[in-house]
């Protein structure tokens, strides 16, 4: 198909929208940028859900460094059951993801698997603690969780 | 210190590419095209590389890593007996290349700072690749753990495996090295539209499409956390192979398509298609010839393939759940959602370009990929309305996670399309847009 010859005042008209265009772009990718850096500095989106953390908020950081600190108790590896809290099925599970990425070295079995406490020497748990269960044995505590030993495999049900 | 992993990494797979680019090149091609189709045959060559590695039980180190590709290498060198291509043509594109460099140091800038980082990049992309850099080889014993099936194991592992290369150069495995993957897929990108646009477009629109492509990329590349997935590597291909389409068709070019239709199907599930299309429409269109390219276009990716499918059967990767009969009971509501995906605000009213779809039928030199896109497009419908949906909430989220994405693979294509098109409202292009021949069994379609 071939067009026919533009007429100038087209041609000028498509000119000034192209232009017109680059600068909202311009100012969209300037906008892009400035909440790109401000989403490593938001410090206030610790209750957000886990199905919305992202790489480099100031709670992703604290969690990656309370899984690489619970990671340094556990030798590379072994498996270690992530629990979340109870309450909040999302944290658990994206937690899970997240400890992966970070414990990379070690395996994370996250708690939807069935057999998780046959197969795991360690429970890393975030957002509460356990007590008062026989099987486990406190390794290593923190304010946003704890690390436990689980001494009794075989009877786990 | 990832970031001298990455440019080791891309230095072998620039040699690798330097050995296969007397195989690839026009008379007509640019030089900044020439050494892009050079460097995906080097990438995909790479991956391969990284596959026979794992096969015959050396384990991935700079040693082996450097010593592999040295030995390729030499032996292309010494197998390859192309002809020596005239020196490629100076077309400029002047202020729309520097706005283009502009948009690409902001994605450099977001990957060294590490925004915008895909969470895919945590859940799958990013934890294969540190797998894959502690097992010094393709972890499939992780990947065939029965909790990994909500990671895509059955997926191609060309990204991954480039991270993990990435971290055995590196002797570490961090964020900023692997991210720079996909600066460099924009930066490829951007290199094949201005191709294309120089030479099918006037000088003012090739100069207008390419920075509006570089500006809208990369906003929603940064503000909708795409950096460190693969959806960089799909958006590359068909915009990659469209100057292939362009010119006279030849043996190097029929390379040419055949190494990115590779790349497509390397990167993740959704290129396997879109990298049969690519070889299928070009194929279609290559007149008597069409089956003496036959070999050049299915090679790369069958090996790619090969691989792919070698992994996934010997340690039963695949997932249950794909493909099955199509349903409409939840159509309007997936329709719907994907319909406000296209409003989401990292797009800035970019995607409205997508009514100009329809409009790349017309013209010859665009109908090429107007038929990629549509096929592409037609593909993902196929995904949706296949996918088992119990409610409209499930249909609803099914999209909403992942919508924009499956449009952001298509968005450079259709921007370059329409950037053709503006050309011809403002004037032509000097050499024409010329297309290869017909392609044969499409006209009907027009």
């Amino acid at each position: 198909m071939s067009f026919p010859s533009p007429r100038p005042a087209l041609r000028l008209l498509s000119r000034f929208a192209a232009v017109a265009a680059l600068g909202w772009l311009g100012w969209g990718l300037g906008v892009e940028l400035v909440r790109a850096e401000a989403v490593e500095r938001k410090t206030r989106l610790w209750r957000m859900p886990a199905t919305v953390w992202r790489f480099g908020q100031r709670q992703t950081e604290l969690f990656r460094d309370f899984t690489l600190a619970a990671g340094r108790h556990v030798p590379p590896g072994e498996r270690i059951l992530f629990l979340g809290p109870a309450d909040q099925p999302d944290t658990d599970f994206f937690g899970y993801l997240w400890a992966s990425y970070h414990l990379a070295d070690r395996t994370v079995v996250p708690s939807s698997h069935p057999q998780a406490l046959e197969i795991c020497s360690h429970v890393l748990v975030f957002g509460r603690k356990l007590e008062g269960d026989p099987r486990l044995e406190l390794v290593w505590d923190d304010k946003l969780g704890a690390l436990y030993r689980l001494t009794n495999r075989a009877a786990a049900p | 210190m990832t970031v001298l992993g990455f440019l080791g990494v891309l230095t072998l797979c620039g040699l690798l590419g330097h050995g296969w680019a007397p195989t690839l090149a026009r008379a007509e091609d640019g030089r900044a095209w020439r050494a892009l189709a050079a460097l995906v045959a080097g990438t995909v060559t790479f991956f391969l590389l990284l596959a026979v590695l794992d096969l015959v039980g050396v384990p991935w180190s700079r040693l082996s890593l450097v010593l592999g590709t040295l030995l390729v290498h030499l032996g292309l060198r010494s197998l390859v007996k192309e002809p020596v291509v005239a020196r490629p043509p100076r077309r400029r594109t002047g202020w729309g290349t520097l706005v283009a460099l502009v948009a690409l140091a902001a994605v450099g800038l977001a990957c060294l700072a590490t925004w915008g980082l895909n969470p895919d990049f945590i859940y799958h992309w990013g934890i294969k690749g540190k797998r894959f850099f502690l097992a010094r080889a393709f972890d499939f014993d992780f990947l065939a753990l029965p909790w990994s099936k909500v990671r895509h194991p059955d997926y191609p592992n060309l990204l991954p495996g480039l991270f993990g290369a990435t971290g055995v150069l590196a002797g570490r495995f961090g964020e900023r090295g692997m991210l720079l993957w996909s600066a460099l897929a924009f930066g490829g990108l951007l290199v094949a539209a201005r191709e294309t646009l120089l030479r099918t477009s006037s000088s003012f629109a090739a100069r207008a499409t390419l920075g509006g492509l570089a500006l809208a990329g990369a906003a929603f590349g940064i503000g909708y956390f795409t950096l460190g997935g693969p959806d960089w590597l799909i958006a590359l291909a068909p915009v990659a192979a469209w100057p292939a389409f362009l010119g006279t068709r030849s043996p190097a070019s029929d390379r040419a398509v055949g190494w990115i239709a590779a790349l497509a199907a390397a990167s993740k599930i959704e290129g396997m298609p879109l990298g049969a299309f690519l070889v299928g429409l070009y194929f279609l269109g290559r007149g008597r010839e069409r089956w003496r390219a036959l070999p050049a276009l299915l090679l790369p990716t069958a090996a790619v393939v090969a691989c792919w499918l070698w992994g996934a059967l010997s340690w039963g990767l695949f997932v249950e759940q794909r493909g099955g009969t199509v349903s409409f009971t939840h159509a309007a509501t997936l329709a719907k959602t994907f319909l406000t995906t296209l409003t989401f605000p990292e797009w800035h009213r970019a995607s409205w370009i997508f009514l100009a779809l329809p409009l790349l039928w017309l013209p010859r030199v665009t109908r090429p990929i107007a038929a990629v896109v549509t096929l592409q497009a037609l593909f993902y419908a196929y995904v949706y309305l296949s996918f088992p949906l119990d409610t409209a909430e499930q249909a609803e989220y099914l999209v909403r996670s992942n919508g924009a994405r499956l449009a952001f693979h298509l968005f450079p294509a259709v921007v370059v399309g329409a950037g053709v098109l503006l050309g011809r409202l403002d004037g032509g292009n000097p050499e024409g847009g010329h297309v290869g021949p017909p392609l044969r069994g499409l006209e009907g379609l027009s």
